[in-house]
């Protein structure tokens, strides 16, 4: 076993394997510093590639992508004031104020060095948590496991968004297409209405590029976003970078951060965005110059940036330990693992020991060349926020068509892409939940499997769920969970409701 | 176009009037898409049915609650769902212009199937770059070319994928 994790760290330290994140971390800076294009789309239009590659090559330069691009979401949020990612609506609060005084090269080191020291600092606590959890939780059998796929599915209420019931019904979709095809379990032909094109179900890649993806483009082209003028930026003077007794002052404010994006990011469901909202509201709280932060300062970019990266690696948690995919990007990651034929889970830690600790390792490579490209292509990415729209978004189609063909070499992964995008477009019009959709397409498969060798072990009595007493521990967790979600909406209802009577008068 | 408040509550209506009579049908007819290869003594319709029973009670809900939204409308209550309504109605939504990139989607498939990836790409490239309001139309045309052949031998050379070549040059 120590044999194994060390052949896995060492195994990173290849060539092929960090010029993958290396690439990975470009295409997410870049994609980042695109407003309107996010780090998610970079990952599903990049997502075939991985299955031309090793596990050690493919997943992580998706984990480069998934970093990279939420610290680029804080480019566009420091120059233009417009987050390329929603957790960095904060960061924009800050930084653009500081950006019109002179002092965007000192925002943007700031951002930087915030998102680094939170990666860092969540990768080591992925690294310490997640092997000990893993053995408790492979003790789980066929009815545990179908038990924790339903409480991984109580995500669902945590990301649709104002309506949880459109968020069950995407999800609910999802499973039954996940059904599409010959079952894996028991050779029955499903859904297929005698079509041989579904007869290999219907492919993760197309879905995801087409409800993520495409959506986006759709929306830009309605929206024939405009071009930005950028002023020359000064990256050298005091005002252009971060001092070291900056960072000193503010090191415990980067740590207390790091631990709150830490925590959240480690309940499925929640996401960066509250996490970068509750570390800059601590901050807010207990800085020392109200009026300078009011203004924008540092201690304003640091701390949603760190909070925010930090979510990256504890998000990792539950979906190697448990097999929760804890949000869409998770999700989306998820699907590479099970595209390389490992399903994360407590399995994993047992059956894809080098693996799991090369990626480990690549997490840490992930935070040193994060850095370094980021700071030395500073003048690169603040040309890309100025690039023209119509260049990017044609080359994002090309891109999404070439990415959905590679896979099975099909025209009919294509038209399904298209079918998906024009759904997820409709999907994000009426405010039904593409993430739900992809969780429940993902999860589905395991849920399935495990209700079926369920039901085979105890010659179809339902009561091996409440046997076991972890089965019935998860049921009453996913109960709470529901129950949790139910009263933190109906909060929000009441706070919301106040707010428009407010309003209205 | 604008989508009004009283339209997107209707619209929400007629879409969980939809689904919930999609989701019944596809329930009642789902023993008949089932191709049983192997008798096992598990029912195999059991979970997709069990799935399709909860999204029909989920989508009588969500019916339950449009029809709540259209009468809070009516009342003048706003709740929030209806603000968030007040809201999107302020976008515009340019019905065209989704639906011609939509057609070069689609145009771009029947492309690919018939000439090929090659030579329809770069028309492709400058039809989208041309909707999103490109400017210099000769520079793009270069562009969008090399941008094709660039992938066209990457992909063929790296990843080892044959783009189509189009049924019409085979």
């Amino acid at each position: 076993m120590i044999e194994d994790i060390l052949v896995g760290l060492v195994s990173i330290l290849n060539p092929a394997s960090i010029a993958a994140i290396a690439f990975g971390l470009i295409v997410g800076l870049l994609f980042g510093s695109i407003p309107g294009i996010s780090g998610i789309m970079a990952i599903s239009i990049l997502l075939p590639l991985t299955f031309y590659v090793s596990p050690l090559v493919g997943i992580p330069m998706l984990l480069g992508i998934y970093k990279a691009g939420i610290y680029g979401g804080s480019i566009t949020a420091v120059l233009l004031n417009t987050p390329g990612a929603p957790p960095a609506i904060c960061t924009a609060m800050s930084g653009f104020p500081m950006a019109q005084r002179g002092q965007a090269g000192k925002a943007l080191n700031a951002a930087l060095v915030g998102s680094v020291y939170g990666d860092t600092f969540s990768n080591l606590l992925l690294i310490l948590v997640a092997a000990p959890i893993s053995y408790v939780a492979i003790k789980i059998g066929p009815a545990e496991q179908f038990c924790l796929i339903l409480l991984a599915l109580t995500v669902v209420g945590s990301i649709s968004g104002n309506s949880i019931l459109k968020g069950m019904i995407c999800a609910g979709f999802g499973i039954l297409l996940s059904m599409v095809g010959v079952s894996g379990v028991s050779g029955a032909i499903r859904f297929t209405f005698d079509s041989d094109y579904l007869l290999a179900g219907i492919q993760l890649i197309p879905m995801v590029i087409g409800l993520l993806c495409l959506p986006e483009i759709i929306h830009q082209v309605g929206t024939c976003a405009k071009n930005y003028i950028t002023e020359k930026i000064d990256l050298k003077s005091e005002n252009g970078r971060l001092t070291w007794k900056e960072f000193k002052q503010n090191f415990y404010l980067l740590f207390r951060s790091s631990v709150i994006g830490s925590i959240i990011g480690a309940m499925p469901g929640l996401g960066a965005s509250p996490a970068a909202f509750m570390a800059y509201s601590d901050a807010q709280r207990r800085t020392k110059d109200q009026d300078a932060f009011a203004k924008g300062n540092v201690e304003g970019i640091l701390a949603p940036e760190s909070a925010n990266n930090a979510t990256t690696g504890s998000a990792m948690i539950p979906l190697l330990t448990l097999g929760i995919p804890g949000d869409d990007v998770t999700a989306v990651l998820m699907g590479a693992f099970l595209i390389q034929g490992i399903t994360p889970g407590p399995n994993i830690f047992f059956e894809h020991t080098q693996v799991v600790y090369g990626i480990f390792g690549s997490l840490i490579i992930c935070d040193i060349l994060l850095y370094f490209i980021a700071k030395f292509g500073f003048k690169l990415w603040i040309k890309i926020v100025d690039l023209p729209r119509s260049l990017i978004f044609s080359s994002v189609t090309i891109f999404a068509f070439l990415g959905t063909y590679s896979i099975n070499q099909s025209l009919f992964d294509i038209f399904c892409l298209i079918c998906f995008g024009i759904m997820g477009y409709l999907m994000r019009l009426f405010h039904f939940s593409a993430g739900a959709m992809i969780i429940g397409f993902i999860l589905g498969p395991i849920l399935e499997k495990a209700y079926d060798q369920s039901m085979s072990l105890s010659k179809g009595s339902y009561m091996i769920f409440l046997e076991s007493p972890v089965a019935v521990i998860l049921l009453v967790m996913t109960v709470v969970s529901m129950i949790s979600i139910y009263r933190m909406r109906v909060r929000k209802f009441k706070k919301l409701m106040e707010k428009n009577i407010i309003l209205e008068e | 176009m604008n989508i009004s408040v009283k339209l997107r509550i209707i619209l929400e209506i007629c879409i969980s009037c939809f689904l919930l009579v999609c989701y019944f049908l596809f329930c009642v007819f789902q023993g008949d898409m089932i191709e049983q290869t192997l008798s096992l003594a598990l029912d195999q319709t059991l979970f997709p049915r069990a799935i399709t029973i909860t999204v029909i009670i989920m989508c009588f809900l969500l019916f339950y609650d449009s029809i709540r939204l259209y009468n809070n409308h009516k009342k003048g209550i706003i709740t929030p769902e209806i603000h968030e309504f007040y809201e999107c109605s302020e976008e515009t939504i340019p019905v065209g212009r989704i639906l011609a990139y939509l057609g070069i989607l689609f145009g771009y498939l029947i492309a690919l199937y018939y000439i090929g990836f090659m030579y329809s790409t770069p028309i492709v490239t400058l039809c989208i770059a041309g909707l999103l309001g490109i400017k210099r139309i000769f520079l793009a045309a270069i562009s969008s070319v090399l941008f094709t052949v660039f992938l066209y031998y990457a992909s063929f050379y790296g990843l080892q994928i044959i783009l189509p070549g189009g049924i019409l040059f085979e």
